[in-house]
């Protein structure tokens, strides 16, 4: 996994909770790295569901809740580093549409050793998507805050359900309708 | 602050100064691998650089030393680029000069050159194009233009074209296919029967001469084995020698007894010869035929009669002897029985008996001198020692010893005579004739007889010339001919001109004279060299 997904996650937890609160997990995980994390380099992804399994026991926080949230925060680390993505877009149907097909193939270009999820196009209109997330990692509430985020960049909002295929949420049914 | 505090911040500087390195060897590595990359991407920016430029001046090879025109235009028609043949195409002063080819075309072309650029513009080629255009110094030529488009980016920017003055080739075609008609006019009317056929013998081409000698129309004659048609077995076999011949690449000529259509036999002269296809290899041959039928009866008559005439002559050759030889011993015995008669009666005859005795006797002699002659007449037609060289002066010497010359009359040659080929016995006989006539009817107290030679192309021309009583022109054609004497003496036989004609004729002369009466004679004659 990606290094910015760690540094930027350890960013924010120390923004919501305090420097003590990073400390405690890094601690706490036991983590191969050490928790030393730099943006350009790669690591496990075990390492991240340690760390966010120990702050959801720290905080009392579902972890998918944290996912969220983390998720929220690292669109904007997005907005900020690749403006260009944005602008190829005015629409965040299309955007959504076009994850598979597009960022993420643009996105190993950059990043040639990304492990990333797919997102399969099951049904579009101009306003409604269905796309079924698959990802051994399970971070389907993540791909759900950056889409909330891109429904939000492109100043409108909408209802997007989830709908788990199966139980351990390696595979999720996104259904998303634009308001 | 507090320990906690100290220690949580420690082992955060700690990560960070950790993350930090790692970063920086991530960084190392990364910038290291991209060293490499730019290298390795100049050394390919070096190698298409080369590429380029060696295929570039490939291309600028071919632009420059391509034989036919080439030229590229803009979609208006402007010149873009030109080399040097198609400038010299187009008689501009050099590749550098403006021009548009919309400005050569004629007004009557401008239909169908517009039509076809279109249609260039939408299927991005054109070939065998053919056009007139007028160049920069108005003469009219006849271009023929490959033609494709230049796209830049999908959208056509221009046209490339290679262009071939085929203005003579043209001419040369048109002059080709006059040429041909008139071949055909020639073969088709000409009055020889005219045959082409391949190496197995069948009949690709007959004109109309052919199908009228062979008596079978063209359709059923094109495709048919010649031989097959018109030829027995035996025949057939000639026929394929000669075309063996022909096949090697020898012409030749030759005589043909055919079958026509009717059954009729036909005899044709062939005059044939190979024909060959562009590559030089014989691939059949042509015949040009001549019905020969009519004159080959001709021939054959005319052999016959030879023969019949030939066998006729030794009849008569013979004859002339048995004749001559029969009547000479009848003579000899009336002679001496006359001779006895006037022994006998020696004494008793009166002057007028003894004068019919002698006329007898005189008669007798000239009956025999006739028979001799006769007989000297009729051998002249057998070749005895013929074409030997015959010294004329040795001749000439030898009359004069052997013939009587009285002394009022001289004999001479004024020039050099020439040695001949000939019969020695018969060219004797034939100035003997001559001077023999000279000297019998000489009636001058100064006669003289001159022997006279000149060279002509093929033959000598000789003259004997008297000053004798002459000849009347009335008579001049008859005195040739046998038995023809104008004076009856007892030496004149009538035969000695005809055998001197004769000669004359045997030696491939001619035999003329110019006479007038009371002044003298001159004969000429021809013998050939």
């Amino acid at each position: 996994m990606k290094g910015i997904v760690f540094t930027e996650f350890l960013d924010l937890v120390e923004d919501k909770f305090g420097i003590e609160m990073v400390d405690r997990i890094i601690e706490q995980s036991e983590l191969q790295s050490g928790g030393a994390y730099t943006s350009v380099g790669t690591y496990d992804f075990s390492e991240m569901l340690k760390l966010l399994k120990n702050l959801s026991s720290n905080t009392g926080i579902a972890i998918d809740d944290l996912l969220l949230v983390y998720a929220e925060h690292f669109f904007s680390v997005l907005e900020k580093s690749y403006p260009l993505f944005f602008e190829m877009y005015s629409d965040p149907i299309e955007m959504l549409a076009s994850i598979e097909n597009h960022i993420h193939v643009e996105v190993i270009k950059i990043y040639p050793d990304a492990e990333l999820p797919t997102f399969e196009l099951v049904e579009k209109t101009d306003d409604s998507l269905i796309m079924i997330y698959k990802s051994s990692r399970a971070m389907h509430h993540f791909g759900l805050g950056l889409m909330n985020k891109t429904f939000q960049h492109f100043n409108t909002t909408a209802s997007i359900v989830l709908e788990k295929i199966k139980n351990d949420g390696t595979e999720v049914k996104f259904i998303i309708n634009k308001n | 602050m507090s320990q906690d505090r100290i220690d949580i911040l420690e082992r955060a500087l700690k990560r960070e100064k950790k993350a930090r390195k790692a970063a920086e060897k991530i960084l190392e590595q990364k910038s290291t691998e991209l060293y490499y990359s730019k290298k390795k991407i100049e050394e390919l920016y070096k190698e298409v650089e080369s590429e380029l430029t060696k295929t570039d001046s490939q291309l600028q090879g071919v632009f420059e030393n391509i034989v036919d025109a080439y030229v590229i235009i803009d979609i208006a028609g402007n010149i873009l680029k030109m080399n040097a043949t198609a400038a010299h195409l187009f008689d501009f002063e050099s590749d550098k000069s403006d021009g548009n080819l919309m400005n050569m075309v004629l007004p009557e072309d401008i239909d169908y050159v517009s039509q076809s650029f279109k249609s260039l513009q939408k299927e991005g080629s054109i070939k065998d194009f053919k056009i007139n255009i007028k160049t920069n110094k108005n003469d009219i030529k006849l271009v023929h233009v490959n033609a494709s488009i230049i796209y830049d980016k999908g959208i056509a920017v221009a046209a490339q074209g290679i262009l071939r003055d085929i203005t003579q080739d043209n001419k040369y075609q048109k002059s080709l296919e006059a040429e041909r008609e008139k071949y055909r006019a020639i073969t088709a009317n000409m009055n020889l029967g005219l045959l082409e056929v391949n190496n197995d013998d069948e009949i690709l081409l007959c004109n109309s001469s052919f199908c009228e000698m062979s008596g079978y129309a063209q359709d059923e004659l094109l495709g048919k084995v010649a031989s097959d048609l018109f030829l027995d077995s035996e025949v057939a076999e000639i026929i394929k020698n000669e075309n063996l011949k022909r096949q090697k690449g020898d012409s030749n000529s030759y005589e043909l007894k055919i079958k026509n259509k009717l059954g009729e036999i036909r005899y044709w002269l062939v005059s044939g010869a190979p024909n060959y296809n562009l590559e030089g290899k014989v691939i059949g041959s042509i015949g040009i035929h001549l019905d020969i039928t009519a004159f080959k009866k001709l021939q054959e008559q005319k052999e016959k009669l030879l023969i019949d005439l030939e066998k006729s002559n030794n009849e008569l050759h013979e004859y002339a002897h048995v004749v001559s030889h029969d009547l000479k011993s009848p003579l000899r015995s009336i002679n001496a029985l006359v001779s006895w008669l006037k022994e006998d009666n020696f004494g008793k005859l009166d002057e007028i008996s003894l004068k019919n005795f002698g006329l007898i006797e005189s008669t007798l002699e000239k009956m025999e001198q006739l028979i001799s002659n006769i007989l000297s007449y009729s051998s002249l037609g057998e070749e005895t020692q013929s074409n030997q060289p015959v010294n004329l002066n040795d001749v000439l010497l030898e009359i004069k010893e052997t013939i009587y010359l009285p002394e009022h009359i001289s004999l001479k040659a004024n020039t050099e005579l020439p040695i001949i080929n000939g019969d020695k016995t018969k060219l004797e006989q034939l100035f003997q004739n001559l001077i023999g006539n000279a000297i019998k009817y000489c009636d001058k107290a100064e006669g003289f007889i001159e022997v006279n030679c000149r060279e002509l192309d093929q033959h000598y021309e000789f003259s004997v010339k008297d000053n004798g009583i002459g000849i009347e022109e009335k008579h001049h054609e008859k005195i040739f001919k046998i038995f023809n004497y104008l004076n009856k003496s007892k030496d004149s036989s009538g035969i000695g001109l005809s055998i001197v004609k004769k000669i004359v004729d045997l030696h491939e002369g001619d035999l003329w004279l110019e006479s007038s009466l009371g002044t003298g004679s001159t004969f000429f004659f021809t013998l050939k060299k």
